[in-house]
């Protein structure tokens, strides 16, 4: 491909909504980032960590369908829905697929849509300096909504865009400066999301078992001097049976005598420690005084390195 | 290939240390058994009839039935004990020729690499075996199981092929049927040479394949591309356009009035329709959800701000 992969824009967290009237809302979509490149010969489709996921979505493939441009990169989530909301865990059976027949079964069983909220190249030119205003009206002549692919659209009114997406039990909000320009591999308020349900992403340091299966792992997180601090147990969440058998196999090749957690965690017997080298997403409630987790449910495990979970995610 | 035991050859005083690896691999196609009706692969449930309930591995024990419907029962520990106490050694016990022992004997064969450091003895012992033309015929135990096995060198390499013990072979004599004191005619046994003569070659292995996989594989490829595919029943996932359409409700009930940012209203459809600019007013009021894929021009959007 002769267009170079760039980092997406990515917006910072906040708990108060901006003022002004230069910002629009749209919905959080929860799934996984990606931008879509066609350089007028070949697709790409590339993650936020730089990582190739084109043979995972065929459905993304031929960009004429749902793009008018010659050339173009597209900034969007890839999403899959379950009982008509978009799951993380969903989307993550399809991403993590490397075999080519199950890719291809999984198409059909799982299907996906992209929801593009940014456009970054077309037709041969850059034009991230342009205003997200100004973007936001390319994308739309260019964009060819579909089964797989859709627009994600703008609202001018932020807090009931936020209660909506409350409402509908979605991820949350994310609001954009109508006048920003796309900051390649910046992250800035000029963009800021809004969530109603917290999540991280968490080491695994050690499991406890129920009648010889894994039922819960230990989950911590790096501070700034690298040692993992544990905060907290998480047991219930999307895996399924066969998920904790393969993790109870899995745990028993990772097993290590000393305590990965810099700290004691709480309800430490019974717990066996396993290297720190698995990464799950986690949703919870709130931070408990404790700097544990409220209510920590597993979403998936991902493809990410250890140390990059911090306690200053 | 992955270790599938680790020890160490002992040889009079030498010992070479060593990894081994399966040196073939079966190729059959597996398939599972799978609910027609609903395509779901089966899942199988360790079950006891007489108590009529799903059993634990923990529940579990070893049997062993010395008489129909009794059982001694052992734990996985005294089974360990009596296991081979040389468990992690290649105890070569003598040396042989090769075309002494008949092919029947042999059971597997597995690849020896030199373990940690024990790369000058592995060399010795591959070299003195190469020279002597001998190969030798060890005691070795892989998990609780014990066999003969015979180590040789093949190529540049030490493989293991384990054997049969001499009790495990059952005797010609126990074949029915075969022929005693038939004396066969001159002629036809010089026929039969000359056409054994004319279909002698070197052998070559290449060029044997195994035709049936080779065509299952293919069906196989042909069912997957056909869409033929039984496939486990995904549930009837609502359509994110459906989710678009219910929010954009949810925004025009809360506020009728709103006019969406320009870029923002949900696509119903992937067949856009063209919509005049006058058409744009009577959205404002529409309490009807989302609405067809407008084409504006970039100017518009200005109305935004």
């Amino acid at each position: 491909m002769k267009l170079t992969p760039v980092k997406p824009f990515e917006p910072i967290m906040t708990d108060v909504l901006p003022s002004g009237d230069n910002w629009i809302a749209q919905i959080k979509w929860d799934g996984v980032r990606m931008l879509a490149y066609n350089d007028g010969e070949e697709t790409e489709l590339i993650n936020r960590k730089a990582n190739k996921r084109t043979r995972q979505y065929p459905e993304l493939w031929d960009t004429s369908v749902y793009c008018k441009a010659e050339s173009v990169i597209l900034d969007g989530e890839i999403i899959a829905l379950v009982d008509g909301t978009p799951s993380f865990h969903q989307v993550m059976k399809r991403d993590g697929l490397r075999q080519e027949q199950q890719i291809r079964a999984r198409v059909r069983q799982i299907p996906i849509v992209y929801m593009v909220f940014d456009i970054l190249y077309c037709n041969g030119e850059w034009v991230t300096s342009r205003p997200l205003r100004d973007r936001q009206a390319l994308l739309e002549e260019m964009l060819i909504p579909g089964p797989h692919v859709q627009l994600v659209p703008s609202y001018p009114d932020l807090p009931l865009l936020h209660e909506i997406s409350r409402r509908h039990r979605l991820e949350g909000i994310v609001v954009k400066d109508l006048s920003s320009v796309y900051a390649v591999d910046g992250k800035d308020k000029r963009w800021q999301k809004l969530k109603n349900i917290m999540d991280l992403n968490a080491v695994v340091g050690g499991v406890t078992y129920r009648d010889g299966i894994v039922n819960a792992l230990l989950l911590g997180l790096y501070d700034e001097e690298s040692r993992l601090i544990y905060i907290g147990h998480a047991g219930t969440g999307k895996l399924g049976v066969a998920d904790w058998r393969r993790i109870t196999e899995e745990a028993a090749g990772m097993a290590q005598k000393e305590r990965p957690f810099a700290n004691q965690p709480e309800r430490h017997k019974g717990a066996a420690w396993i290297r720190p080298q698995w990464v799950v997403k986690v949703n919870f409630l709130e931070w408990t005084v404790h700097g544990t987790l409220r209510q920590p449910s597993i979403q998936a495990f991902v493809d990410m390195a250890p140390e990059e979970c911090r306690l200053d995610q | 290939m992955h270790t599938v035991w680790k020890g160490a050859i002992s040889f009079g005083l030498v010992h070479v240390p060593v990894k081994m690896f399966s040196a073939t691999e079966d190729k059959d196609i597996s398939m599972r058994y799978v609910h027609k009706e609903c395509g779901s692969p089966l899942s199988y449930v360790r079950k006891c009839p007489v108590c009529e309930k799903e059993v634990q591995w923990e529940e579990i024990s070893k049997g062993y039935e010395y008489e129909k419907g009794k059982f001694v029962l052992f734990e996985k520990e005294e089974l360990e004990q009596i296991a081979e106490q040389a468990n992690k050694s290649i105890a070569i016990l003598d040396f042989v020729d090769l075309s002494e022992i008949d092919p029947i004997y042999f059971q597997k064969t597995y690849y020896l690499a030199p373990d940690q450091a024990g790369g000058n003895a592995y060399q010795l012992l591959k070299e003195a075996m190469s020279q002597s033309g001998k190969i030798g015929i060890a005691k070795i135990s892989i998990r609780s199981k014990s066999s003969l096995a015979a180590i040789r060198v093949l190529e540049n390499c030490l493989a293991i092929e384990t054997m049969f013990y001499p009790d495990e072979i059952r005797p010609v004599s126990q074949v029915p049927n075969l022929p005693e004191n038939i004396t066969v005619n001159e002629k036809e046994l010089g026929m039969a040479q000359m056409l054994i003569d004319q279909l002698s070659t070197p052998f070559d292995p290449e060029k044997y394949t195994d035709d049936y996989r080779s065509r299952l594989l293919e069906l196989i490829e042909h069912k997957v591309t056909g869409e033929e595919i039984k496939i486990a029943p995904a549930k009837q996932e609502t359509n994110v356009i459906d989710l678009m359409a219910a929010l954009q409700a949810s925004i025009e009930a809360a506020k009728p009035a709103m006019t969406p940012t320009d870029p923002g209203k949900p696509k119903k459809t992937a067949k856009a329709k063209t919509k005049t600019a006058a058409a744009e007013d009577k959205q404002v009021a529409g309490a009807e959800g989302p609405k067809p894929k407008r084409r504006k021009t970039a100017k518009k959007n200005e109305t935004v701000s």
